[in-house]
């Protein structure tokens, strides 16, 4: 597909990094030469210099005949001006990014007025998926199914664990609860472990299952944590605004730190419950005295990414159970994945995966399979894709066993009328479920796709 | 450096030059020729390149080091490989002989050592034109068109190798991009054979002077070039087709994609045009008296300044016997050539326009030393980068010339014949004044001389710094 992309930032450059992969073909604007150039050199797009709020910048970027537009400049009015324009223009579909919290609040009817396929705020996205983790601490990451119960949770297994030494296929045994294990990464290798395969602590394990029973598995394998009550946020960034606010509305304790008296000011107004702290959060003094010891979680939001990992950890060694660093440079993320205590994320990465399953989702839509979402479960790797399985299907009229699946292909669940279930041997999909598919080091596209 | 991939993709240079090497091998059939020396030129190609090509790299990191890398080392092994058929089949007996009418060839400079090109054999003919079409556009983009190439950063190669002070692409992917550079290509030496048919050639020349005119090389297969064909409707194809491999193949493009008119705007093409008009009046006027009229002088003037412009190098007449006047008139073109992302070499209608208007600057900027003011060009402020890098362009490119002479004036000819040869070939045009003129040729050269020409040759057609690359240490280096 043709995608332009407006703002080659860190949001944009990712986005066009990642849908590049995909085999679609981008053209990037912004008004910097030198982002386009260093957009140029490590990726096969094109760069437009322009201000993309202007007509005649959108006309020379050729937005009449793209299938998709998405503007992701750091200026909300500048998206929304840039959407209407590439619309009038004959774009097919606009996706613009927005970060004011105004909008947000009425997102649903500047949709609908500006005629946008989708809005997104990547510091809600990112404040959304901190506040899932922050509700089951034991996981490095949780993703959850919107449409119905069904989450599927990473997690390290730890040395304690009485999942440590256990063969898969005894599993049941040991845990009663019935999860299916996805994917098991160990050091840099990713695989859809079988039922001989053996666990071992330091795996990062993804399950599936509803969230009770997750829950109730967790407390079985002796790693189960309450969810965090106590929460210390360092860096009062819209991000810390948005996740104050969702930790609010289920009665968890918030201290923002933020160094910025005016800014501090501003949390004030827009946080009613939240302790707002004054102070230079790198300052362990400040720390302790804002009630780190009492904490039982922290999350880094500052915008150094060095400050937001030396913090982390020394929060996780003064004993905070769940700790989150806001981390943008994947190379640190790289790094960082065997050291780092616990969770990291990137806003600009959560963002770029939501537009890529919305892209995939548009670009394979067919009589047999159209894809609902896309998840990136910890790495680039491991993706869980949802289809909604169409009436042309190969997949339909066979039970699992009979069908055979490539390798690196996992059915992980299916969703039928808003309740969902495991598979097993004798299940059988039929037209209007919904199938979730883990797979490991390959893409799928169409449902199909995944038979042999 | 990414060895593995600066060698997996010479790996498929050579196999490219091995599958283009079939041509000439099948014209050698059709005219009963022997077609060993293809034969025995393709068969260590192909080995050759299929070696290199088993490489895999590691990693895709392509960046601009290894860029320049591949292209100066592609250029190198296809122009030894090239030589090859001509020593086989007893035409050009001397290696250095072969390798300069190859490198000659495959840079469109179109300069020649032989003095009597009507005695080549029919299937090295052919490979010696059909060079020119095959270096005129790049083999590495002819790769990227046709092959797989990990597409990340295949633009650092692309770069280059095409022509011009930078290079856009034309549409989000290099590999489409190629294709549609490719394909405007292609579809215009199509159309040139055909016109020439119309003319009366027949195929055979038709096709091969249509290659050489795309690439805007400037062999012949008469020895009398054009000229020899002797017909007003053919030197009028020529020149005008010489004139349109001279534009900027984004302008084909824009009308391709049905933006024809747009490309007016274009201030390169319009001093490009301009230039040309100028030149062609002048030239006309003076040398009206001595060809027999002002139509006579028009259709020789325009012939010559298209020729010498576009850095072809066909001649109908010879300028050389021309007033003072039109030959340095010529001359100034060499230098300039024509414009960026063409076929052609030289420094470059767009360097040219930036270099006066920088020299403007300076002295405006003299008489007000506060004043802020950046150069436009194309409707944009250019880069104080790119201005830089103009200059220093110029500034190499002069120095190449000059230290280049102090060589050829070893071999004790004089001045005229030294310069304009060494401009001739930097500038990838082919013939120059005196012994060098139209009517003569380069196999009077040493040894030493004639290596030195061919280095130029390279130089110009790759824009100088990809194949002053391969001699810095400071690339090769580990890190």
């Amino acid at each position: 597909m043709k995608i332009v992309i407006a703002g080659a930032g860190k949001v944009g450059f990712t986005m066009a990094m990642r849908l590049c992969r995909e085999k679609h073909d981008i053209t990037l604007i912004d008004t910097k030469r030198e982002a386009l150039e260093a957009a140029s050199n490590a990726m096969d797009v094109l760069g437009i210099c322009g201000s993309c709020a202007a007509p005649s910048v959108l006309r020379e970027a050729e937005v009449g005949t793209a299938d998709v537009f998405i503007s992701a400049t750091g200026n909300d009015e500048a998206n929304l001006v840039a959407c209407q324009f590439a619309r009038k223009l004959g774009s097919r579909h606009t996706i613009a990014r927005l970060r004011n919290q105004e909008y947000l609040e009425s997102v649903e009817s500047l949709r609908e007025i500006m005629e946008l396929s989708l809005a997104i705020n990547p510091d809600y996205v990112t404040a959304e998926e901190i506040s899932r983790v922050l509700q089951f601490p034991a996981a490095t990451k949780v993703d959850a199914f919107p449409d119905c119960e069904l989450e599927i949770v990473t997690f390290r297994i730890p040395e304690t664990s009485r999942l440590n030494g256990v063969t898969l296929s005894k599993l049941p045994n040991l845990i009663s609860q019935k999860v299916l294990v996805c994917a098991v990464r160990r050091g840099d290798s990713v695989s859809i472990p079988d039922g001989n395969y053996k666990l071992q602590a330091g795996d990062f394990v993804s399950v599936t299952a509803p969230p009770k029973v997750l829950r109730r598995f967790f407390i079985a394998a002796g790693s189960y944590q309450k969810p965090v009550k106590n929460v210390i946020i360092l860096g009062g960034s819209r991000i810390a605004v948005y996740l104050a606010q969702l930790l609010d509305s289920t009665n968890v304790k918030v201290t923002v730190i933020e160094n910025n008296n005016a800014r501090c000011q501003e949390l004030a107004e827009l946080l009613e419950q939240a302790d707002v702290i004054c102070a230079d959060g790198t300052d362990t003094t400040v720390l302790a005295q804002s009630g780190l010891h009492d904490a039982d979680g922290f999350v880094a939001l500052t915008n150094m990414d060095e400050e937001n990992i030396i913090l982390s950890m020394y929060a996780d060694k003064t004993g905070v159970e769940k700790v989150v660093a806001k981390i943008n440079n994947d190379k640190f993320i790289d790094l960082l994945h065997d050291v780092f205590p616990d969770t990291t994320l990137a806003p600009k990465n959560l963002v770029a995966e939501r537009i890529e399953g919305y892209v995939r989702g548009l670009a394979h839509a067919s009589e047999e399979s159209t894809i609902e979402a896309l998840y990136f479960l910890g790495d680039h790797d491991v993706t869980a894709t949802e289809f909604l399985v169409g009436e042309a299907s190969a997949c339909i009229g066979k039970t699992l066993a009979e069908m055979r699946l490539k390798p690196g292909v996992l059915l992980a669940a299916v969703i039928r009328g808003g309740s969902s279930f495991l598979p097993d041997g004798r299940t059988m999909l039929a037209p209007g479920d919904k199938a979730v598919v883990v797979t490991v080091g390959r893409s799928v596209f169409k449902l199909d796709d995944i038979l042999a | 450096m990414n060895y593995r991939i600066v060698s997996n993709i010479l790996g498929k240079v050579l196999l490219a030059e091995a599958i283009l090497l079939l041509l000439p091998m099948v014209a050698a059939l059709v005219y009963r020729e022997s077609p060993m020396p293809f034969l025995w030129t393709i068969l260590p190609l192909v080995a050759l390149g299929l070696g290199l090509n088993s490489v895999k790299p590691k990693s895709g990191d392509l960046f601009a080091r290894e860029g320049f890398v591949t292209v100066g080392l592609s250029w190198l092994l296809m122009s030894a490989f090239g030589a090859l058929p001509f020593v086989l089949s007893g035409d050009i007996p001397h290696y250095v002989d072969a390798l300069f009418e190859t490198v000659s060839g495959f840079t469109t400079t179109g300069a020649s050592i032989l003095s009597d090109v009507e005695a080549v054999s029919r299937g090295c003919t052919f490979w010696r034109l059909f060079t020119h079409w095959v270096g005129g556009m790049g083999v590495l983009v002819f790769i990227a068109a046709i092959l797989p190439v990990s597409g990340d950063h295949y633009i650092h190669v692309m770069r280059a190798e095409v022509p011009g002070p930078t290079v856009s692409k034309l549409v989000p992917r290099a590999r489409k991009t190629a294709r549609i550079l490719y394909l405007i290509y292609f579809g215009l030496t199509a159309l040139e054979t055909v016109f020439l048919l119309f003319g009366g050639m027949d195929f055979y020349d038709a096709f091969l002077h249509a290659c050489a005119t795309a690439g805007t090389g400037g062999f012949s297969t008469l020895g009398a070039s054009i000229g020899g064909f002797n017909s007003v409707y053919i030197e009028m194809v020529i020149a005008t087709f010489m004139l349109l491999f001279g534009c900027n193949f984004n302008l084909f493009y824009l009308i391709l994609i049905g933006q024809g008119l747009t490309i007016f705007k274009s201030e390169e093409l319009r001093v490009y045009l301009a230039i040309i008009g100028a030149a062609v009046l002048a030239i006309a006027l003076n040398i009206m008296h001595s060809v027999g009229g002002f139509a006579e002088g028009l259709r020789y003037a325009y012939f010559q300044v298209t020729t010498i412009i576009s850095t072809t190098g066909f001649s109908t007449a010879d300028f050389d016997q021309w007033p003072e006047l039109s030959r340095w008139i010529l001359v100034l073109l060499m230098f300039m050539g024509a414009c960026a992302g063409s076929t052609a070499g030289g420094l470059k209608v767009s360097r040219v326009i930036i270099l006066f208007k920088s020299y403007l600057y300076e002295l405006k900027q003299l008489i007000l030393p506060t004043r802020v003011k950046r150069i436009w060009f194309e409707n944009k402020a250019v880069s104080d980068q790119t201005v830089r890098s103009v200059l220093v362009y110029f500034e190499v490119y002069l120095t190449i010339i000059g230290l280049s002479v102090l060589v050829l004036t070893l071999d004790g000819h004089d001045l005229a014949t030294n310069f304009t040869a060494s401009l001739a070939c930097i500038s990838n045009i082919g013939p120059g004044l005196n012994a060098v003129g139209p009517m003569g040729n380069y196999g009077f050269f040493s040894v030493l001389s004639k290596l030195v020409l061919i280095f130029e040759m390279l130089l110009g057609r790759l824009e100088i710094f990809p194949v002053l690359f391969l001699f810095a240490p400071s690339v090769w280096r580990r890190h």
